[in-house]
């Protein structure tokens, strides 16, 4: 009788400590799932410059080549007389004092490798915050490169294939 | 006795609270999965109307033939009437040649027209236009583009 109070006992020891690790495994992973149901920070970065980029590809303020026979933007098609930091600046307005986005677009000829043509948005925060990209934390900046086919009109009126490169710089919060 | 009965229960309860918890963790799992596939289809989105600009401007590329410009659009229409495709090929491959994530498909009534198979491995998002076959019916054009 002695002998087999023991062997229960014993028994029921081994037990309880494989009940204490399942327990364990449960608030770990109710921890976890908890955790990652709540969302303490949304990056909402990337969709920023994916918005400003697809503002400058399609809104008839900006670069796109705008058919004044038709009143259509043509899509696709830059026009290199409004690539200019003014026209950008003025399509997409936050005020004097934008401390919200920059960028740059190149344009190069589809052939030949030298740029062809350069504007910015925000110019200045755009020279300011180049230098801090590639940091990591508070201050350092975001950036996000874009390269598109496009086409772009020159002065005298001819469509020509090129790369469009849009460079967005996002200050990190 | 008791004890006995106890100790045959005890471990049918923590088989129970085992599969319960198995359970509720795959309920979860697939709740944070719908979650997440939010912000990819917001993603989604966004990178079409990129996709969208770039089959535009492919469709409106200047082309040279016979010391006569035209449109890639007519080009397009141009060889399902004399069948002969080289000049499109051609003109698409320099395209995805600098683009190599760039995959069209051309689909006339009779034929299909693939440039870049190997973008076929990134198609996340495609946009597609239709252009009206010389001989009735339609020529689909599809622009795959990969979202990074």
């Amino acid at each position: 009788m002695k002998r087999d109070k023991s062997a229960i006992t014993t028994f029921e020891m081994i037990y309880w400590i494989a009940r204490a690790i399942f327990l364990i495994i449960v608030i770990v992973s109710v921890v976890t799932l908890v955790r990652l149901c709540i969302t303490t920070q949304s990056n909402t970065e990337e969709l920023e410059a994916n918005l400003l980029v697809n503002h400058f590809l399609y809104s008839p303020d900006s670069i796109v080549y705008y058919d004044e026979f038709s009143g259509r933007p043509m899509l696709g098609i830059v026009d290199t007389g409004r690539l200019n930091d003014m026209t950008l600046d003025s399509a997409f307005s936050f005020g004097d004092k934008n401390t919200m986005l920059a960028a740059k677009i190149e344009i190069y000829d589809f052939d030949s490798k030298p740029v062809k043509f350069v504007a910015y948005y925000n110019k200045p925060y755009y020279d300011g915050w180049f230098p801090l990209t590639g940091e990591s934390g508070a201050g350092a900046v975001s950036e996000y490169p874009f390269s598109i086919y496009t086409l772009y009109s020159t002065p005298d009126g001819k469509i020509n294939k090129g790369i469009m490169n849009i460079t967005v710089l996002i200050p990190k919060s | 006795m008791r004890n006995k009965k106890a100790i045959l229960a005890a471990p049918l309860v923590d088989f129970w609270s085992i599969i319960i918890f198995i359970f509720i963790i795959i309920v979860f799992y697939y709740i944070i999965q719908s979650t997440v596939g939010g912000s990819e289809d917001i993603k989604a989105r966004q990178q079409t109307l990129v996709t969208n600009a770039v089959l535009e401007a492919y469709l409106r590329t200047p082309v040279s033939v016979d010391g006569k410009e035209i449109q890639m659009s007519q080009l397009i229409i141009d060889a399902h009437i004399t069948g002969d495709y080289t000049k499109l090929i051609e003109e698409s491959n320099s395209i995805t040649g600098k683009f190599p994530k760039y995959g069209i498909d051309i689909f006339y009534p009779d034929r299909q027209l693939s440039i870049n198979r190997a973008a076929s491995l990134y198609r996340y998002n495609q946009v597609s236009s239709f252009i009206p076959a010389p001989n009735g019916g339609t020529i689909k054009i599809i622009l795959y583009l990969p979202y990074d």
